[in-house]
């Protein structure tokens, strides 16, 4: 008996429609069905984890601390994982959101250099990667939008952000911005929740005016911050701190 | 993936025999972990500081407790982690009981997140991040804007072929990290 192939077992994991000999191979084989339910929990995992960063290594004195109180060998140093990242001393606050804001201790978290624009890296990596949203087929119903209005160090900035829902449930974000910036830089569309303790990137803003996808678990009501940052290209794809425009979305 | 299971097991092994590079290459692999979690529940990069170092404190000092055939020594370490966020929290909500006797501060969330189901899905955002940016955009693609393999390749404009092959081997990359910290053989 021949298996399904990896390939296609990986794409039904994802929830693509299974093919006639696909359905009769499975309904015999449950090696390629164990396969599909592993392969299906990592999905499940793996959707649930939108918007979280890559993971943030401790400070080096945290490592000597331990070995201080533990009295081990001075010169005993901790084994790199294989594919370790650079380590940051602190979580680098993402965005100086509101500087007449006086932070509340009960609001004492962290504010994430959240990597959602893990996409975004891949187009300031890649180049070439284009990763706002096709454009929508209908315009949908306006189901939200948003005044979005200059920060300090961009006095002539102006813009504004609707958000519609399509025949198909998916929420287009739609934004104008007047803004040009310099070369060199790009603009990339943020959704932030209001305390700034999450961020998602959308995408880049090429020309004045554009859509992008609200991924379908992206919840709204707590994402309801619509942010236009001006970016370095230099491969972070961390926000750069450096807002444009930035309004609350109104329903 | 085989290899890092058996891996996994052999540093296991050594650890509870009591080798101290064992240790430091286990705090090389999970420390960041444990330190991600902390400061994502307790917000302060401090706080966080001082759980991770209790935790590996802890894990050194009762390593004769655990047991490599009964669980993950990552899950065990993760355990160790709620723990000791939550006696943080505990203190926490201590110290402003005695301090901020006229308190604003209401509702403050001190019971601690589900941890475990956090950790998986801090290192499969870990591994994602890891990824090369052509396979990264293309399982991001899939998982969060539900796109086919085919309305990939129309986006990403790039062969059908090569969206399914960083479909699955990301997809095993993922799954192998996963089993990493799960399995226990």
């Amino acid at each position: 008996m021949e298996h399904t192939d990896p390939e296609v077992l990986a794409l039904i994991a994802l929830g693509e429609p299974l093919t006639d000999p696909v359905v009769d191979h499975l309904s015999l084989c449950a090696s390629c069905r164990h396969e599909i339910e592993a392969l299906r929990s990592t999905v499940s995992v793996a959707r649930s984890a939108i918007g979280e960063a890559a993971l943030q290594a401790p400070p080096a004195r945290v490592w000597q601390s331990v070995r201080a109180e533990l009295g081990l060998a001075a010169d005993l140093e901790p084994a790199a994982p294989a594919s370790s990242e650079p380590s940051r001393d602190s979580p680098r606050p993402v965005v100086q959101l509101d500087v007449s804001r006086e932070r509340r201790a009960r609001i004492r978290r962290l504010i994430v250099p959240i990597a959602a624009s893990a996409a975004a890296a891949a187009i300031v990596a890649g180049g070439v990667l284009w990763w706002g949203a096709t454009a929508p087929r209908d315009t949908g119903q306006l189901i939200a939008s948003a005044q979005l209005d200059a920060l300090p160090d961009w006095p002539t900035a102006s813009g504004q952000a609707t958000v519609s829902e399509r025949a198909d449930g998916e929420r287009v974000v739609q934004v104008s911005l007047d803004t040009e910036v310099g070369d060199g830089v790009v603009r990339e569309v943020w959704l932030l929740t209001e305390n700034v303790d999450g961020l998602i990137s959308l995408g880049l803003l090429t020309g004045s005016t554009g859509e992008f996808l609200v991924p379908a678990s992206v919840d709204l009501s707590q994402f309801s911050v619509v942010d236009i940052s001006a970016e370095p290209l230099d491969g972070d794809p961390t926000h750069s701190g450096d807002s444009i425009v930035r309004g609350p979305l109104n329903a | 993936m085989t290899t890092a299971l058996d891996d996994a097991t052999e540093l296991a092994r050594r650890f509870a025999a009591g080798d101290e590079r064992a240790l430091a290459e286990i705090y090389g692999q999970w420390s960041s972990l444990v330190y991600s979690l902390a400061i994502r529940s307790l917000g302060d990069a401090t706080d966080a500081e001082d759980v991770t170092q209790k935790v590996f404190v802890a894990a050194w000092q009762g390593r004769e407790r655990f047991d490599p055939a009964r669980a993950a020594l990552s899950a065990w370490l993760v355990g160790i982690t709620r723990h000791t966020i939550a006696d943080t929290h505990q203190a926490r909500t201590r110290e402003r009981a005695i301090t901020e006797q006229v308190s604003a501060i209401t509702g403050d969330e001190t019971a601690p997140a589900p941890e475990v189901d956090l950790a998986d899905r801090l290192l499969i955002a870990d591994e994602m991040a890891r990824l090369d940016p052509l396979p990264r955009a293309v399982v991001r693609l899939a998982f969060f804007d539900d796109l086919t393999h085919l309305q990939i390749a129309d986006r990403l404009q790039i062969p059908v072929g090569t969206v399914k092959s960083h479909i699955r081997r990301s997809l095993n990359k993922l799954r192998g990290r996963l089993e990493v910290s799960h399995g226990t053989h």
